[in-house]
Parts: C-alpha cells; sequence; structure tokens
C-alpha cells in the first residue's frame, strides 16, 4: 500500500507538470500602422494635368485649347493619277549610203565590135600596145549587163526617197561622145530603175548626172549597163586595151516606207506631247513640288531592232536638272517585241504647270527612239511602232501656287473637356472665364468663317448652352498669307466675353463637350487671273477654341466623383486581428471643406459599404492668410470601425470603389483663388488588435 | 531459458514505459542538477557529473530515462502568465513591464533522455546514452523592446524604442554519447564523447533596431542592423543541419567518510551548422504605401507591388552559409556532506557560459538536502542563486523498490517550484522525473 502511495504521488507529480496545449501564453496588442499614403493635388481633382497653367504667383490657370477647324492641302488638291497611252510608228526608215564602182575597158568593147562583125575590133586588139596614126571611131557600141550585188546592205526596198548620181569617167585616149547609163533591177523584178545619158566626156575627163529614186522598188540584184556608146576619131592614139570607162554609182539619200536591210543608226521616234491636269473646282495650279510620286512607263516595241528611247519632261525639274528616262527596248527573239517597265520617283521635284509661261495645268513630256545599229538584216517598215503607257501616279504635293478655287468647307464635330468631367453637380461661379476663338492661317488664301451653331454641352447634368453673340452672327474674314511669304501664318483672335457673348453662361455650365457646326468659305473675294495662292503641305488653315480660366471663383457643394476599380482577392485579415480600426488622417490645403465618402460597390453596382455612416465625414478646410492663401492646412482625423466580418464583405464583393467628395469654398460665397501648392494629403492608418499566441 | 524470456519481456515493458513517460512528459528535468547531481548512485546524475558513471548498486546493467524541462527570466515573475487559460491581460502585462528595470534575460529548453545504458565491465563502467535536447535563450537590452512584443507599438506612438543588446539562439539537437567510468576507494573518474546532431538552430549574430512610431501613426521608421542564422526543421531521424562532438569530464574525491567534492566539465566541444544568413542594414521610413494618385491608381496592384519592394528592403540579403559554435558547455564544482546516514547536503557552484545550452549569465550557487524518510524513499529541498531566473526553490524525490528481479528508481522533483507554486515571486520553474531500472 506504501508503495502504491508513493508511486502515485510520482505519476501524479509527472501529470501535474504538464502544460496543456491551452495554458500556451497568449496576450493581445494594439498595432498602429500608416496603410497608404496619397496627395490629391489640384492637377488630379482637374483630372488633367496638360491643361493646368501655373502663373507666377502660383495661381492656377486651366488653359485648354482644342481645334475646330483644320484645313489643310490635301483638302484642297487631290492629283488624279494620268494614264496615256500613244501608238508611235516609225515616220521615216534610212537606209545606208552606197557606191557601186564598174570599170568597161577597151579591150572589152574590142572584144564586142569583132563579135559583132566590126574590124576595127580586131585592130585595137592587134594594135595593143602600138600607136594607131588615125582612130576612125566607134559609134553605138553597148556593154555587157555588168551584175550589181547589194544583197550585203538590203534584199529589197520600197523607196520613199532617194538618189542615184551616176559618174563616167573617161579613160580611154580618144573623147566619148555620148554614153547611155541604163540600171535595172535583175530579180524578180526586171524594171529600169535609172536611164541617164552623157555626152562629150573628154580623155581623162569624168561627168555625171543624177536620178530621183523616188516611189522605187529596189532589189539587192541589179544589172547596170552603158549604151550607144559612141568614141570620137583621133589621129596618132597610142592602143591599150587595158584602158577603160569608169562607172561609179552612188546611191544616197535613201528613205524607205518597207525595207529589208541592215539598218544604220537612226532616230526613228521623236515624239513631243503635254499632259493636262483637271483637278476641278476651278482649281487652276502653275506650279507644283511634288512631295512624293511616280512616273511610271511601260513600252513595247515591234522594231526588230533595239531601239534606246529618252523619256523627259522638261518642266519636271530637281536640282536644276529636268526629270530624263533613259532606257532600251531590245528584242525579244522569241516573241518578237521588246517591252520596258520604268518606274522613277518624282519626290521634291518641281513641276512648271505652266507650258512656257502662258498656259495652265499642263506639262510637256518628248520620246525620242533612237535605232541601234546591229549589222543584222532586218525587216522594218512603217507600221513598225512602240505602245506605250505612261502617267503620273501617287503624286502627293508638298507645294501648290496658283489659284485654288472658291469652296465651302464644313466641320461639324464636337470635342471633349476632360477636366470638367468630375464635376457631377453643384454651383460653381467663375469670376473671370476668358474664351477665344483664335484662328491661324498659314495656306496663301483668304476664307470667311461662319460659326453656325457652338453648344456647351454637360452630359452629367443633360443641360447644353449654345454660344450666342456676334461671333454666331457674322462672318469672320480669315486673312491669309500673301506670296512670296511661304511658310509664314496670319493669327486672328476673336475674344468673347462677357459683353459680346454669353461666354459666362457657356463655361458655367461646365460642359464636358462642345458641339460644333463650322463653314470656312474660300477665295469668295479670290482673283483667278492672278493665280497667287499657295499652299504646302505644312500650311493650315485653323480655328482653335481657347478656354482660359482663372480657378478663382466661388464653389458650393461642388460634388466631385471618380471611380477605381477594386479587387481585395484573397486579401483578409492576418491571423490573430480581431479586430481594427481605419483612421483617415486628412491634411486638407484647399480652402474648401469637403464631406468625403468612400461607396463599395458590387460588380452589379449595388452599394454594400462605405466608409462612413450617414453620408460622409467632414474634412475642414485650410487655413487662409491674409493674403487669401492657405496657411495651415486644416487636419482631420476620420476614423472608420472595422470588424473582420466587414472586411470579408469587402473582400467578396467590392468590386468597385467610388471616392466622392461634397466640396464648398469657405469662407462661404467668398471668390477664392486656386494655387498650384494645394493639395490634400491622406494617410490612411491602421489600428489594430493584435493576438499573439505562443501556440 | 523462461527466466531470460520473462527478464527480457520485462525489460522491454520497462524500456517502452520510460519512452511513453519520456515522450509525454518532455517539460520534466532539471535545469541546474542542484539535487540530481548530487544523487550519484542514480543514473541521472551521470549527466551532470560523468564520474558517477562508475557508480551504483546494480550488478552488471542499468537503464535510465527520463526529462527535464525549465524556463525562466532574470526580472519578472511569472504570476498571470500561464493563468487565465494562459491568457496574459493588460494588468499582467503592466505589472510584468514594470518589474523589467534594464535588460532582461530569459530562457527556456527541456532535455529528454530516451535511454541511458550503463554496464559494468570488471573496474571499468561503460555508458551509452541517447538524447534530445532544445536550449532557448534569449537577450533583451530594453523593457521597451518586451514591451513592444506585449503591447504592440501603438502605446509607443511619438516614441522610439531601441534596443542594441539583443541575443537570441535557440538550438534542438539529437545526441548519442559513449562513455566510460572508473573508480577506486577514494577517486572516481569519468569521461563521455558526444556526438551531437543538429536538428534545429537558429541564433542572432547581431541585432540592432531602433523603431519610431509618429503619435499619429502617419510614419513608422525602422533602424536595424541584424545579421541572423538559421537552419530549417529537421524531423527525420537521420536528418539534421548541424553535426558536432564534445567532450565531458568530471571527477570525484572522497576526502572523508562524510565529505565528498566533484568537478566537472561538460560539454566541451564545437557544433557546425548549414543555412542561411539573413542581414541587413536597413533604414526603412515607412509612410504606408504610397499611391500617386488616389483618384487614378488601381489600388490593389499599387499595394501588392510596394509590398513587395518593402519586403525586399527589410530582408534585403539573404545567403547560404555555414557557421560554427560552442556546445553548451557548464563547469560543475560540487560538494557534498553527509550529516547523518540518511540526510546529507549538497552545494553545487555552475556556470554555463554559452547560449546555444543552458546558460546561466549569473553563475549558480545552489544548495540541496536530502533526507531518506523510508526505506527507498529520499526526499530533498534546494535553493539557488543565480542562473537565468536568479533564484529558485525546489524539492525532489526518488524511490526505489525491488520488483522481481529488478530494482526499479523514480525520480520527480524541480529546480525551481516557486514559479509554479509561488508565481507571484518566481521568475522560473523547472521540473523532471525520471525512471531507472536495475539489472
Amino acid at each position: 500500500m506504501r508503495r502504491l502511495l508513493v508511486l502515485s504521488f510520482f505519476v501524479l507529480a509527472i501529470a501535474g507538470c504538464r502544460f496543456r496545449p491551452d495554458d500556451s501564453p497568449s496576450w493581445d496588442t494594439d498595432l498602429t500602422a500608416p496603410l497608404l499614403k496619397s496627395r490629391i493635388s489640384l492637377e488630379d481633382v482637374l483630372q488633367d494635368s496638360s491643361v493646368v497653367q501655373v502663373n507666377g504667383d502660383n495661381s492656377v490657370d486651366v488653359v485648354f485649347r482644342d481645334t475646330l477647324v483644320d484645313l489643310r492641302l490635301s483638302d484642297y488638291l487631290v492629283v488624279p493619277d494620268t494614264s496615256f497611252e500613244a501608238k508611235i510608228t516609225l515616220q521615216t526608215i534610212s537606209l545606208a549610203t552606197d557606191t557601186l564602182t564598174q570599170d568597161i575597158t577597151l579591150g572589152q568593147i574590142a572584144r564586142q565590135l569583132r563579135d559583132q562583125g566590126n574590124a576595127l575590133g580586131q585592130t585595137l586588139l592587134d594594135n595593143h600596145g602600138q600607136t594607131l596614126f588615125f582612130f576612125p571611131g566607134v559609134n553605138g557600141v553597148s556593154s555587157d549587163d555588168v551584175a550589181i550585188d547589194a544583197s550585203q546592205f538590203f534584199d529589197e526596198a520600197d523607196l520613199l526617197t532617194g538618189w542615184m548620181v551616176v559618174e563616167i569617167e573617161n579613160k580611154l585616149p580618144v573623147g566619148i561622145t555620148n554614153v547611155t547609163f541604163h540600171l535595172r533591177n535583175n530579180g524578180v523584178l526586171t524594171d529600169t530603175l535609172v536611164r541617164k545619158t552623157i555626152t562629150n566626156i573628154n580623155p581623162g575627163q569624168t561627168k555625171k548626172d543624177s536620178a530621183d529614186l523616188a516611189g522605187k522598188t529596189v532589189e539587192s540584184a541589179m544589172a547596170a549597163k552603158l549604151e550607144t556608146i559612141d568614141v570620137a576619131s583621133g589621129i596618132n592614139v597610142p592602143i591599150d586595151t587595158n584602158d577603160y570607162i569608169r562607172l561609179r554609182i552612188i546611191v544616197k539619200d535613201l528613205t524607205a516606207s518597207r525595207a529589208t536591210a541592215v539598218f544604220p543608226s537612226q532616230t526613228v521616234i521623236d515624239d513631243a506631247s503635254r499632259i493636262n491636269y483637271n483637278f476641278g473646282n476651278d482649281l487652276v495650279i502653275t506650279r507644283m513640288r511634288a512631295r512624293s510620286g511616280q512616273l511610271r512607263i511601260n513600252a513595247i516595241s515591234t522594231i526588230q531592232d533595239t531601239i534606246a528611247f529618252i523619256y523627259s519632261l522638261p518642266t519636271t525639274i530637281k536640282d536644276g536638272r529636268p526629270v530624263v528616262v533613259i532606257d532600251r527596248l531590245v528584242p525579244d527573239t522569241v516573241n518578237g517585241f521588246s517591252t520596258a517597265n520604268i518606274l522613277f520617283d518624282l519626290d521634291d521635284y518641281y513641276i512648271d504647270l505652266t507650258l512656257n509661261g502662258d498656259s495652265v495645268n499642263l506639262f510637256p513630256y518628248r520620246l525620242i527612239g533612237n535605232l541601234l545599229y546591229s549589222g543584222r538584216k532586218n525587216t522594218m517598215d512603217l507600221n513598225d511602232s512602240i505602245d506605250l503607257s505612261y502617267g503620273l501616279f501617287d503624286i502627293i504635293p508638298a507645294y501648290i501656287e496658283g489659284y485654288l478655287g472658291t469652296e465651302t468647307f464644313t466641320f461639324t464635330d464636337s470635342i471633349d473637356m476632360g477636366f470638367f468631367g468630375g464635376v457631377l453637380g453643384g454651383y460653381l461661379n467663375l469670376s473671370n472665364p476668358k474664351v477665344d476663338l483664335t484662328l491661324i492661317n498659314s495656306i496663301g488664301v483668304d476664307g470667311k468663317l461662319k460659326v453656325n451653331r457652338m453648344d456647351a454641352v454637360n452630359t452629367r447634368t443633360g443641360q447644353t448652352v449654345s454660344l450666342n453673340g456676334a461671333i454666331t452672327q457674322n462672318p469672320t474674314e480669315v486673312r491669309g498669307p500673301r506670296l512670296p511669304n511661304v511658310g509664314q501664318s496670319v493669327v486672328s483672335k476673336i475674344n468673347l466675353n462677357r459683353n459680346n457673348s454669353n461666354i459666362s453662361q457657356f463655361i458655367s455650365n461646365l460642359p464636358d463637350r462642345v458641339e460644333f457646326d463650322m463653314e470656312v468659305d474660300v477665295n469668295e473675294n479670290g482673283n483667278p487671273a492672278l493665280k497667287d495662292n499657295f499652299a504646302t503641305d505644312f500650311s493650315r488653315l485653323s480655328a482653335y477654341l481657347d478656354i482660359e480660366v482663372p480657378l478663382e471663383g466661388v464653389a458650393e457643394q461642388l460634388l466631385l466623383q471618380d471611380t477605381f476599380n477594386l479587387n481585395l482577392g484573397d486579401a483578409a485579415l492576418p491571423q490573430g486581428v480581431s479586430e481594427g480600426t481605419l483612421k483617415l488622417v486628412v491634411d486638407n490645403g484647399f480652402p474648401v471643406q469637403a464631406k468625403v465618402q468612400i461607396y463599395f460597390q458590387s460588380e452589379s453596382g449595388v452599394v454594400v459599404d462605405s466608409l462612413f455612416e450617414y453620408g460622409g465625414q467632414f474634412v475642414e478646410p485650410g487655413i487662409l492668410n491674409t493674403n487669401g492663401m492657405v496657411q495651415t492646412p486644416g487636419r482631420s482625423v476620420l476614423s472608420s470601425f472595422f470588424t473582420p466580418e466587414r472586411l470579408d464583405r469587402l473582400r467578396d464583393d467590392a468590386r468597385k470603389a467610388i471616392v466622392r467628395f461634397s466640396i464648398s469654398t469657405r469662407p462661404a460665397y467668398q471668390e477664392l483663388k486656386f494655387y498650384t501648392t494645394y493639395g490634400i494629403d491622406f494617410h490612411v492608418v491602421g489600428d489594430f488588435k493584435y493576438t499573439v499566441g505562443l501556440k | 531459458m523462461k527466466n531470460i524470456q520473462l527478464v527480457t519481456r520485462a525489460c522491454l515493458r520497462l524500456v517502452f514505459t520510460a519512452g511513453i513517460i519520456g515522450i509525454f512528459c518532455p517539460e520534466v528535468g532539471a535545469q541546474h542538477g542542484v539535487q540530481t547531481g548530487h544523487l550519484s548512485n542514480l543514473g541521472w546524475s551521470q549527466r551532470f557529473q560523468p564520474a558517477n558513471i562508475s557508480q551504483g548498486d546494480y550488478q552488471k546493467f542499468r537503464y535510465t530515462a527520463g526529462g527535464e524541462g525549465w524556463l525562466g527570466n532574470s526580472d519578472f515573475v511569472l504570476a498571470g502568465i500561464f493563468s487565465n487559460n494562459g491568457y496574459i491581460n493588460e494588468a499582467t502585462k503592466n505589472r510584468l513591464l514594470d518589474q523589467i528595470k534594464g535588460s532582461v534575460d530569459m530562457a527556456g529548453g527541456y532535455t529528454l533522455d530516451l535511454a541511458n545504458v550503463n554496464v559494468k565491465l570488471g573496474g571499468l563502467t561503460m555508458a551509452f546514452g541517447l538524447n534530445t535536447s532544445l536550449h532557448a535563450n534569449a537577450h533583451i537590452g530594453q523593457a521597451n523592446t518586451l514591451g513592444l512584443l506585449l503591447r504592440g507599438n501603438k502605446p509607443f506612438a511619438g516614441q522610439t524604442v531601441s534596443d542594441d543588446e539583443l541575443a537570441l539562439s535557440t538550438s534542438q539537437l539529437r545526441t548519442f554519447s559513449a562513455g566510460l567510468g572508473w573508480q577506486n576507494a577514494k577517486l572516481r573518474l569519468g569521461g563521455r564523447l558526444q556526438i551531437h546532431q543538429g536538428v534545429r538552430h537558429f541564433s542572432s549574430e547581431k541585432v540592432m533596431f531602433a523603431l519610431f512610431t509618429d503619435s499619429e501613426g502617419l510614419e513608422v521608421n525602422l533602424d536595424a542592423d541584424y545579421a541572423l542564422v538559421g537552419t530549417g526543421s529537421r524531423k527525420g531521424f537521420f536528418q539534421f543541419d548541424g553535426i558536432g562532438a564534445s567532450l565531458d569530464l568530471g571527477a570525484a574525491y572522497q576526502i572523508s567518510d562524510k565529505m565528498e567534492v566533484d568537478v566537472a566539465a561538460n560539454g566541451l566541444g564545437w557544433m557546425s551548422w548549414k543555412g542561411n544568413r539573413v542581414s541587413g542594414d536597413v533604414n526603412v521610413d515607412w509612410e504606408g504605401i504610397s499611391i500617386v494618385s488616389l483618384l487614378e491608381d488601381s489600388v490593389p496592384a499599387v499595394i501588392a507591388d510596394q509590398v513587395d519592394s518593402l519586403k525586399t528592403l527589410v530582408f534585403p540579403d539573404t545567403a547560404s552559409t555555414s557557421w560554427g559554435l560552442p556546445t553548451g558547455s557548464n563547469f560543475r564544482l560540487g560538494f557534498r556532506y553527509s550529516l547523518s546516514e540518511k540526510s546529507e547536503l549538497g552545494f553545487t557552484l555552475l556556470y554555463a557560459p554559452f547560449r546555444s545550452g543552458v546558460y546561466t549569465p549569473i553563475p549558480v550557487l545552489g544548495l540541496a538536502y536530502q533526507h531518506e524518510v523510508i526505506q527507498g524513499l529520499k526526499l530533498g529541498g534546494n535553493a539557488y542563486f543565480g542562473g537565468s531566473d536568479r533564484y529558485g526553490v525546489g524539492a525532489m524525490a526518488t524511490y526505489g523498490f525491488q520488483a522481481g528481479p529488478v530494482k526499479v528508481n523514480l525520480l520527480a522533483g524541480s529546480d525551481n517550484l516557486l514559479g509554479i507554486l509561488l508565481p507571484t515571486i518566481g521568475r522560473g520553474m523547472s521540473a523532471y522525473g525520471g525512471l531507472g531500472v536495475d539489472f
């Protein structure tokens, strides 16, 4: 028993020493930590920093400019693509000049006499090398046909023009009193080409005559013959049978309508014409500089020889040199014709469209085709041609000069003004809004601006205020610069104020959109004869709406709101946090009292919670000094108690947070100026009770 | 043969029972061995005095298991900490912080001897052991540092809380040991080699911080220079991140029939650890997540970005590293005086300079009284000064009885009962217990 008691003591002692897990120490701590900080500046409130202009005294103007009208060169002028096609046939076909020489010896004449039974023939042959005391003369002797082969130059040619010159040189010891030259085709045709008689050719003398070959068809095989040769008598005549009569035939100035020949180098095309633009709207262009564009040439030639062609635009000039395109049409032996496709960039080329100063919308071109000598025999006739298509494409002008025509341009549009977009409602009276309609014209043309309608639309309230005043009743002259002041602008300003318009009501409507309907009449009083309008691709005729609103005035319960997406996702209070307070510490540097509230919305737009109860809490205004500037920010400490359940609700349901400020200037209804140094510093501080456990 | 089987079965039951007790009572044990170091005939004393390996009335073989646990601090009493289901209320926190005058040392830990086996071989006695232990020590230089932990930073709004003396250390070891004891008529000598597996470690090389909290909570500034090393947690028996060895040496000399003096130097060794080193010299001025425009930004995305940036700022450098630390050495001087056949006095002077083990920033001076009230039952009481908790009063009981062929020894006690019984004055508490079987 005693042992049992002792054992029980030990068991109890050991068991008593154990700490149960529940006994592990735990305690509550009070943690405070800054969670978020932010500053809402004046620019944030205006939602568009680009419109904020800070003045020397740090006061702020909202300066807004947007474009109402923007008229450019491209609105005036679209250079149409030009495309021309031409079939250019051969004007002439020139053949080569040629000379043929044929000698008829005294021996040949003697043998022909002998064969005709004339004893003189044998006498002459027998006395070769002797001196014949008396030579009785010969009459009516004819030579045999002498074959003339011109096949190395041509096979056949229908001549349009041409001359044959026949020269007879007398190398006989006695004179020739009469000789007739006879040339005829000696192939398929046998017709006489030339028959000419020359008389009284003394020994050693040459005489010639010419014959017109126009209209003749000439074959390469010809026959020439000297007929009715009359030789004069003489005493002591030395007989040399090698003496001769030399016949020289010169063919020149041959042009053919058809020929199969080895053609010499020659210009086969020389065509000059002009391109005539029609820009419409009475638009007259005298000069134009292309910012970009192309000359396109496509050529097909049926000529069997290579044609070197030159396409030139003599009044289209860059760096002092005109457009000259040189290319070749090389015959394709398979297809039988040749092609060329050319693109030529016209970037920065000046085009003079006056055609020597007395025309408009015109510029000339010239096409020259030179046949190149090939040494080969080809057939060509005047039906051979070069089919040409050419034109100017995608011309975008960088500068035009002339008369830009009379036209009315209409501008119906709207512009957004985001800086009032965050204002949902309330009262705002701005002290001194300034609005200008600024016209800037760098196009060398005058116009008139008509404002048919201009509305200030507040889409949040649904209210619209139409602009009224002189500007909507009368057109406004818009002057442009004059030549040679290219690149300069003429600026005109139309000030809209309380005296000439209802601009104050217009701006105080806090529009987030301005809708307008405007017209620009161009050249209403222009003189087409002067052709003194101009425009560059940088030229504009623009009208701007300039709004300058000094942030000075009275606001009462001006309702600003913004929404941002919120998705806390898996966020939750850290384990151990039992409750907490979100403390909003606000240092308000604005001279406004603001009522702050944040609403938390579900995806469907249902408000699931709000940061504060009873519509929000007030943030005290900054305290003004004697100069009307905030000297000391107003500090407000706003608290919102959060249970874990409340935070879980935000995590599970809240997807958007709507921040809403209701702003009133203080002191009430006193006009106050706003400075860029103004801002609201927000600090969100979390005060949490955190339970520490040593389990 | 049957007897052998019965003995074997009985031994297995005892081992199993001891294991169960050890596992479920990790808190029990002796903090400083003020009492158990003088129980020279029982196995539990060997951990404090290796010279006692050779002691004991058993024939050939002895098995001992047990454990100890403790916690304490240098300044505040424990009242209110472990009551109310462990919830520390505001009054307790206030009293606790009021009691801290300057720096404060805190310590806690346990040792669980799963098995300690002695085998007699001729004139020598061998000892084999397996234990697991955890030691945690902290030194806080300023009361407000603890105030931050207990109260949070809000009560310190508008103030700077700083501390440049923070020191933290936690080590968990698994230890295998083999020792040898020898004795003659007057002198006992003992030595033991311990191989340590490092299960877990965390310690500070340096920690200095200053935390300022704005009076409205608009700003929190942390200026910190720190370097921490630590491992992961290794739970598998063969998993560890540290390895080391240490040597225990002890000697006892019988001056006379009534007096004995003993000395020991335990845990003379080195641990090598591998893990990560996190260091930084940071100055974070935290004013909350900065949202450029509250009206425009996507707030959750901005928060995520800036929290990531803050983490990078506060924990700038993390690198794999290895480091070495001395094992938890302690040096003991003991003196025992027999008042009578059944009662004796024990004096202990203990000094443990390293935070990797039992840590005594002030050397412990202990006095123990033991008296055998009945056959086999010995009761004792003790008091000590020094250590982490500065003073303590404890009690102890051992009971040995014959159970068939074996003698069973039981141990229960505490070096410091004040924290348990009188928490209004006690700064620490400890408990120990054990089971021994002599064959």
